[in-house]
C-alpha cells in the first residue's frame, strides 16, 4: 500500500479504525442469526491470523510454512493455562499466549534465517511438525485426548463469557487491537524498513537498515498474533488438540494472504473471508476444499499475482494503454510498472540472484 | 590518521580462484580514486572488500579509524559509508521520493527517529530529501514508483540515494554502466557537481571509461591479475607503458585460472 | 558392536525408500530450481493407483502395476510442467514454490474425489513375503527388494547424469539455463523430461511404499515432510547427498528407536536443524545461488 506524501490530503488514520470495528461488531450478530454467527467469529480468528501472518510473509518477503507452528503455541498456552489456573482472566491467557510465541519465533529467527529461501521455508515446516510430535510426546500436552471445556472465557471476577454473542464480542475486540496494532505498525518506520527489507535486502543493508534484526522482529510479530488467533481459537471450538497443528493450516493461511493481496494492508483479511466462506461451502459436499483452495491458488498465481485485491488495479492497466518508462532523457525499454506483483518478492530477503 | 581508508595486505580466494591478491592500498579523506582494470582484475572484488560485501580471506580492512574487516554492510552504512551497485538497487515498491526518504533516514539526519514514529513525518529529513532531487533533478519524477524508471533515471535516483545518506566515503560502482552515452554525460555531469559542492566527501569508484575517471578522479589504481599494477594521477597511469600493455595485450598479465 | 550392526541395517532398509522419494525431488531442485511440493501428491497418486490396480501377488504382475504407476503419475508431471511450471521460472523460485504447494493441494483433493475417503490396502507380492536375515537383523524380503531398487536408482541417476548425453544436457541446464539455450541445447524440452524422470520416481516409490502402509490421504504429507528434510539436509539438488542424508536418517531413527524410544520422529528435524546452523547449503551443497549480506 503506497503510503501517502507527507504533508498531502487528510488520510485515514488508524484512529478511524475505531467506529469501523465497532459498526463491525454491533452489525454483523444482527444481520446474521445462529450457525452463521459462528462461522463469523471463525472468520474474524482467520482474519489477526491472515493479517499477522503477512507481516513475514507480505511486508517482510519471508516464505514461512510453519505459521501453524505460533497458532498452536498460542492455542495450547491458552488451554494449559486455564487448565491450571482456571481463573486467569481471557485476556491474560492471550497475552501469556503472545510472549510465548514472540519468543520462540524470535529465537528459532535467529538460528533459522542463516538460510534463506527453500531452505528456510522447509525449517519452518519442521518446526510446525516438531511440536505436532511434541503434543504425543510430551505428557503434559495429553496427544489426542486434548483439553476440552475451552468455550467458557473467564473475564475477571465470577463472570464467564459463555454465548456465541459474547464469544463473537470477545474475539472481534481483540481481533480489531490487533488490526489497530498492525496498522500502526504499519505506518512507523519499521514497518517501512520491513518494506525495504523485503524490496532489496543488499540497498537496505547498503543504506544502515540492519536486515536480519528487522526481519527476526518481523518473524516474532507474526508469530505472536499467529499466537493469539490460535489462543481464540480454543475457545472458539471449545477443545484443543494436535490438529491446531495441523499441516493444512500453514497452506491455509498462506493462500488466504495471496488471495486478498501480499502488498494491500487489507488483503489477507479479504482472504481470510473468501476462505473460511468456502470451506463452509464445501464442508456438506464431496469437493475437498483442499481441491478448492488448490485451484483457487493456482489461478491468483498464473493470472492475477496481486491477488483478488489487486483486481481493481490490474483491470485499470488493462484498459489503459500501455506508458513508456519514465526517465530523464529519452529512455530505452525500461521496467513494467507491477510493483505489487507476486513474482517480485524475493524468496527470503538473502536469496538474490546475481544473474551475471 | 588521515587515510579514511586503508586496505592492509588484503586477499580474497574463491574456490581455488585467486580473485585479489596481496593488495594494500591507502586513501585519504577528500581524495577521489578510481580504480580501474580489464574484467577479471580484481577490482570488483576489492571494492566488495571495503563495502563489506566480501570477506578477505587474508588482510585487514580500516575505515575511519576502526578495523571494518568483520563489519557488515549496513555497519559501515552506519558509520558513513554508502555505496551505488552496478545495477541499480531500488525500493521498488515506493516511489522515488520516498526512496531518497528511506535513505536519508538513516543518516546523520535521521538519528533521533525511533522505530515505531511514524515513517513519513520527519520532517527535517523532507528537507533533505527535496534538496537532494532538486541538485539531481529528479524532482519531476519525484512521485513516479521506482520500478517504472528508466535506466538512467534508476542510476540517478540510486546516486539521489547515496548522497541523501550524506556519507564520508561513497563507492561508486561502475556510475556509468549500462547507461546510453547522454545519460553518462548527464551522470559525469551530476559527479562533478557533488565533487565540486561537497569537497571533503572521499570518493573510490571503479570504472571501464577512461572519460569518467578523468573527469572524476585525481588518482587512479590500475589492478590487473588480482594485484595494484600502476598507481598515480590519472596522466600518469594513461602515460604508464604497463597501462597499454595491460589494455590491449602485448602480453599477457598474469593469468587467472577458472 | 555386533549389536550396532542389525540396527544399522534395519536404518538403511528404513532409508532407502525415503531416498527414491527424495531423489525426484532433488533432480528437479537441482535442474529447475523448484523445490515441487507436488511430489507428495505425486507419491500419494502412485499410492493409490497401486493399491487399486493390483489384482493379482504375483511379482510379474506387481512390477508391472509400479511401472503403470509411474508411468501415470509421470504424465501427471510432465503436464504440471508444460502448463504451470513453465510459464513460472521467471518468476523466481517463491513463485514456483507457491504454484507447486498449490498443486500439491489441487492433486490431493482431485485424488479424494477419485478415490475416497477410505484407507486402501496392498498386498506383498507372494515371492516377496516372509523375512530373512542379513547381518544378524532380522529384515522383510520386501525391504530387500527395495533396497535393491534403491541402489539400482541410485546407480542409474548416476550414470544418466555423468554419462550420458542427455546427462551433459541436463547439468548444462541446472548451471545456467541461459546460457545452455545459447549453446543450443533445447532448456524447455530438457525440463520436460527432468519432470518426466523426477515424477516418474515419485509415483514408483509410492507405489512401492503402498504394500507397506496403510494407503490414505495423510501419505503426501507424511512422506515429503522426510522427503524435504533429506534434500535439504543433502543439499539440495545433490543425488549422493540426498542417498547419504536418507541412509543416515534411517540410521538415526533405527538407533533411536533401540536406545530412546521417545525420540523417534524427531531424529530428522533435529539432523535437519542441526546441519544448517552449521552448514546452510547442506552437505553436499553450495553456495552459488545464494549469497549471505547480513551476518
Amino acid at each position: 500500500m503506497t503510503t501517502p506524501v507527507a504533508g498531502a490530503r487528510a488520510t485515514l488514520t488508524s484512529w478511524h479504525l475505531i467506529p469501523l470495528f465497532v459498526v463491525v461488531a454491533l452489525v454483523i450478530p444482527q444481520v446474521t442469526g445462529g450457525s452463521y454467527l459462528f462461522t463469523w467469529t471463525a472468520v474474524a480468528i482467520w482474519v489477526l491470523f491472515a493479517m499477522g501472518t503477512n507481516v513475514v510473509f507480505g511486508w517482510t518477503g519471508l516464505l514461512s510454512f510453519g505459521q501453524v507452528a505460533f497458532f498452536g503455541i498460542g492455542g495450547y498456552t491458552v488451554a494449559v493455562l486455564h487448565d491450571r489456573l482456571p481463573d486467569l482472566p481471557g485476556p491474560v491467557l492471550l497475552l501469556a499466549a503472545l510472549l510465548l510465541a514472540s519468543t520462540v519465533a524470535a529465537v528459532f529467527a535467529v538460528g533459522a534465517l542463516r538460510t534463506s529461501g527453500p531452505e528456510f521455508a522447509v525449517l519452518t515446516l519442521v518446526l510446525a511438525q516438531v511440536l505436532w510430535l511434541l503434543t504425543y510426546r510430551v505428557r503434559a500436552l495429553r496427544g489426542d485426548e486434548g483439553f476440552t471445556g475451552l468455550s467458557g472465557v473467564p473475564f475477571g471476577g465470577d463472570r464467564v463469557l459463555r454465548t456465541d454473542q459474547e464469544l463473537w464480542y470477545y474475539t472481534i475486540a481483540v481481533v480489531g487491537i490487533g488490526c489497530f496494532a498492525l496498522w500502526r505498525l504499519h505506518r512507523s518506520t519499521l514497518g517501512a524498513s520491513m518494506r525495504a527489507v523485503r524490496d532489496d535486502p543488499w540497498r537496505a543493508a547498503a543504506l544502515g537498515y540492519k536486515v536480519r534484526r528487522t526481519q527476526i522482529v518481523a518473524f516474532s510479530v507474526g508469530g505472536g498474533l499467529s499466537a493469539v488467533a490460535g489462543g481464540l481459537m480454543v475457545h472458539h471450538q471449545g477443545v484443543a488438540s494436535p490438529d491446531l497443528l495441523g499441516f493444512a493450516i500453514s497452506g491455509e493461511v498462506l493462500v488466504a494472504c495471496l488471495i486478498g493481496g501480499l502488498r494491500i494492508f487489507w488483503g489477507p483479511a479479504m482472504g481470510a473471508i473468501v476462505l473460511v466462506w468456502s470451506h463452509d461451502l464445501f464442508s456438506g459436499t464431496e469437493i475437498d476444499t483442499g481441491l478448492f483452495v488448490g485451484v483457487l491458488l493456482l489461478l491468483i498465481v498464473l493470472v492475477l499475482p496481486t491477488g483478488l485485491g489487486g483486481l481493481p488495479a490490474a483491470v485499470r492497466r488493462r484498459r489503459r494503454p500501455a506508458r513508456p518508462p519514465k526517465g530523464l532523457s529519452a529512455p530505452p525499454p525500461g521496467v513494467p510498472d507491477d510493483a505489487g506483483s507476486l513474482a517480485r518478492t524475493p524468496v527470503n530477503a538473502l536469496d538474490v540472484e546475481d544473474r551475471r | 590518521m588521515s587515510d579514511l581508508v586503508v586496505v592492509d595486505a588484503v586477499s580474497k580466494e574463491y574456490a581455488g580462484v585467486n580473485a585479489v591478491t596481496d593488495v594494500s592500498l591507502t586513501v585519504a579523506k577528500g581524495e577521489r580514486l578510481a580504480v580501474i582494470g580489464p574484467n577479471g582484475a580484481g577490482k570488483s572484488t576489492l571494492f566488495g572488500m571495503i563495502a563489506g560485501e566480501h570477506r578477505p580471506t587474508k588482510g585487514r580492512v580500516w575505515f575511519a579509524g576502526s578495523d571494518v574487516t568483520a563489519w557488515t554492510p549496513s555497519k559501515r552504512a552506519s558509520a558513513g559509508l554508502s555505496r551505488t551497485f552496478q545495477v541499480a538497487r531500488l525500493f521498488t515498491s515506493m516511489t522515488v521520493r520516498e526512496n531518497v526518504y528511506m535513505a536519508a533516514l538513516n543518516g546523520p539526519g535521521g538519528a533521533r527517529i525511533r522505530p515505531w514514529d511514524n515513517w513519513l513525518r520527519h520532517k527535517g529529513v523532507w528537507q533533505l530529501v527535496d534538496e537532494v532531487l532538486e541538485s539531481t533533478s529528479l524532482s519531476p519524477l519525484a512521485d513516479a514508483s521506482a520500478a517504472s524508471l528508466a535506466q538512467g533515471a534508476r542510476k540517478t535516483l540510486e546516486m539521489a540515494m547515496a548522497v541523501a545518506q550524506q556519507p564520508v566515503l561513497l563507492l561508486l560502482d561502475e556510475p556509468t554502466a549500462g547507461m546510453s552515452h547522454e545519460d553518462a554525460l548527464g551522470a559525469v555531469q551530476q559527479l562533478k557537481k557533488l565533487v565540486q559542492e561537497q569537497s571533503d566527501l572521499t570518493i573510490v569508484l571503479t570504472a571501464h571509461d577512461m572519460e569518467v575517471v578523468f573527469a572524476l578522479a585525481d588518482r587512479v589504481v590500475l589492478m590487473a591479475g588480482g594485484r595494484t599494477v600502476v598507481d598515480g594521477t590519472p596522466a600518469e597511469v594513461a602515460a604508464d607503458p604497463r597501462t597499454r600493455e595491460i589494455y590491449l595485450g602485448t602480453s599477457a598479465p598474469k593469468e587467472v585460472s577458472l | 558392536m555386533n549389536d550396532l550392526l542389525p540396527i544399522v541395517v534395519s536404518g538403511v532398509a528404513q532409508g532407502v525408500p525415503i531416498f527414491v522419494v527424495a531423489s525426484g525431488l532433488t533432480l528437479i531442485y537441482g535442474v529447475l530450481h523448484i523445490l515441487n511440493f507436488a511430489h507428495g501428491a505425486f507419491f500419494l497418486i502412485g499410492a493409490y493407483v497401486l493399491a487399486t490396480q493390483l489384482t493379482s501377488t504375483s511379482l510379474g504382475s506387481f512390477v508391472i502395476t509400479v511401472l503403470f504407476a509411474g508411468l501415470v503419475v509421470m504424465l501427471i508431471g510432465m503436464a504440471c510442467e508444460f502448463f504451470v511450471f513453465r510459464r513460472l521460472y521467471a518468476a523466481g523460485s517463491q513463485v514456483s514454490f507457491l504454484g507447486a504447494f498449490a498443486l500439491f493441494l489441487a492433486l490431493q483433493g482431485a485424488a479424494q474425489l477419485v478415490w475416497g475417503d477410505n484407507p486402501r490396502t496392498a498386498q506383498y507380492p507372494a515371492d516377496l513375503s516372509g523375512a530373512t536375515e542379513i547381518l544378524g537383523a532380522f529384515v522383510s524380503v520386501y525391504d530387500v527388494a527395495v533396497m535393491a531398487v534403491g541402489a539400482a536408482v541410485a546407480v542409474g541417476l548416476f550414470l544418466m547424469l555423468n554419462k550420458s548425453s542427455l546427462g551433459s544436457r541436463v547439468r548444462a541446464v541446472a548451471q545456467d539455463r541461459v546460457m545452455a539455450t545459447a549453446l543450443g541445447i533445447r532448456a524447455p524440452r530438457v525440463s520436460l523430461i527432468v519432470f518426466a524422470i523426477g515424477s516418474f520416481l515419485a509415483g514408483a516409490a509410492g507405489a512401492l511404499t503402498a504394500p507397506v502402509t496403510s494407503v490414505d490421504m495423510s501419505l503426501a504429507a507424511s512422506y515429503i515432510v522426510p522427503a524435504f528434510v533429506v534434500v535439504i539436509v543433502g543439499g539440495l539438488g545433490s543425488i549422493q547427498g540426498a542417498l547419504l542424508a536418507a541412509l543416515l536418517l534411517g540410521v538415526m531413527e533405527s538407533v533411536l528407536f533401540r536406545y530412546a524410544t521417545w525420540m523417534t520422529g524427531f531424529s530428522y528435524y533435529l539432523l535437519v536443524a542441526v546441519i544448517l546452523m552449521f552448514r546452510p547449503q547442506g552437505l553436499f551443497g553450495s553456495f552459488s545461488r545464494t549469497t549471505q549480506i547480513a551476518r
